[in-house]
């Protein structure tokens, strides 16, 4: 445990924006969603920090995110309801103007099912191995590369090549 | 898998490198933390919940013929206790806040175990979390660590439940997490629509 994260308010001060960030892109953009799961996060691992089982906490804040999202996603079915409801959840929504990269991405990222997203997310925003995105997902090491894959060509199609 | 491009990790980290956590975040956790520590010690009422694993499955095996629960759909998650208010806390040993309560659901119904224990937390409970019972069960089980009967009681009253309900040996389950009082959820405090 670092010396600067000694107690679970320092822990939250040293990666709550970290996690906010990366479950904005595990849901696709949808803030209420990703504070929801980043603040279920911290509360789920309170017990656990409190009994000190939690030795490698960013590691472990990550995996309860994802699993937050995931198991919310699960829950609400959004994987059949997505499209309808993006509309007005994006980030950007609130700027006023023309579309711009930011937005095409946020569009694109969305196409992805959950689980897809999830893979990519994890494994190239994070830069995760594989293994370690298979541990967090709960899914086997093949499932995570069929699913990076499919996300990457669906993100592709929609970007028209990353570099653009 | 297709070629990573180079350019999708910087495009996802620009893309929320100006992103800050609502306020309500903080504020959110700043409450919990606030919430009243209901554990020192914890560690031998878990080893005995775990300890205890073994004679809940048999006791569940044994009973396991009960009323075979035919179908889940048609039921609703509402409980006996769910239109009124929560009894006022009596007078405990540890008080509600100091206690925390994990539901398991021996029913394989959607919603009961969140359902439970959102009254309780409503009552003042401190929730642990569910799980899926492995075994159904026709009736409810309130199982207390040592040192909880009183607070057994009142989850009881709570649920709407008689005091038959509450038992002293606690059974095991996967992951206890700190909690001194299971609640086992059986279809008697599921209500038929």
């Amino acid at each position: 445990m670092d010396a600067e994260v000694a107690d679970f308010g320092g822990l939250f001060e040293a990666h709550h924006r970290d996690l906010f960030r990366l479950a904005l892109l595990l849901t696709g953009g949808d803030r209420s969603l990703a504070e929801e799961a980043v603040s279920q996060a911290f509360v789920t691992t309170l017990p656990k920090w409190r009994r000190g089982e939690v030795l490698d906490p960013l590691p472990y804040l990550r995996r309860a995110v994802a699993n937050q999202v995931n198991g919310t996603f699960r829950r609400r079915r959004l994987e059949r309801r997505e499209a309808a409801r993006h509309d007005d959840r994006e980030p950007g929504s609130n700027r006023e103007g023309a579309v711009d990269d930011r937005d095409v991405l946020w569009a694109a990222l969305r196409l992805l099912p959950p689980r897809q997203r999830s893979a990519v997310v994890l494994r190239h925003y994070l830069d995760l191995s594989e293994a370690d995105v298979a541990r967090i997902l709960q899914v086997s090491v093949g499932t995570v590369k069929s699913q990076t894959a499919r996300g990457l060509g669906k993100l592709r199609s929609a970007l028209g090549g990353f570099d653009a | 898998m297709p070629e990573i491009g180079p350019g999708l990790a910087d495009r996802l980290r620009a893309l929320v490198a100006d992103e800050e956590a609502p306020v309500s975040l903080r504020s959110g956790i700043q409450q919990q933390l606030r919430r009243p520590h209901p554990r020192s010690g914890v560690g031998p009422r878990v080893l005995v919940l775990a300890t205890a694993a073994a004679m809940l499955v048999a006791v569940v095996a044994v009973a396991g013929g009960q009323g075979p629960f035919s179908s889940d759909r048609g039921l609703s998650v509402v409980t006996p206790a769910a239109q009124g208010h929560a009894p006022a806390a009596p007078d405990l040993p540890h008080g509600r806040s100091g206690t925390r309560v994990l539901a398991s659901d021996a029913t394989r119904t959607p919603g009961i175990a969140s359902a439970t224990l959102q009254r309780l937390q409503a009552a003042g409970y401190v929730t642990a979390g569910s799980l899926d019972a492995p075994e159904r069960a026709t009736t409810t089980r309130i199982y207390f660590v040592p040192g909880y009967e009183a607070e057994a009681r009142d989850v009881a009253r709570v649920l709407g439940l008689g005091e038959s309900a509450v038992n002293r040996t606690p059974p095991a389950v996967p992951d206890p997490n700190g909690a001194e009082i299971l609640v086992v959820i059986g279809s008697d405090l599921v209500a038929p629509r």
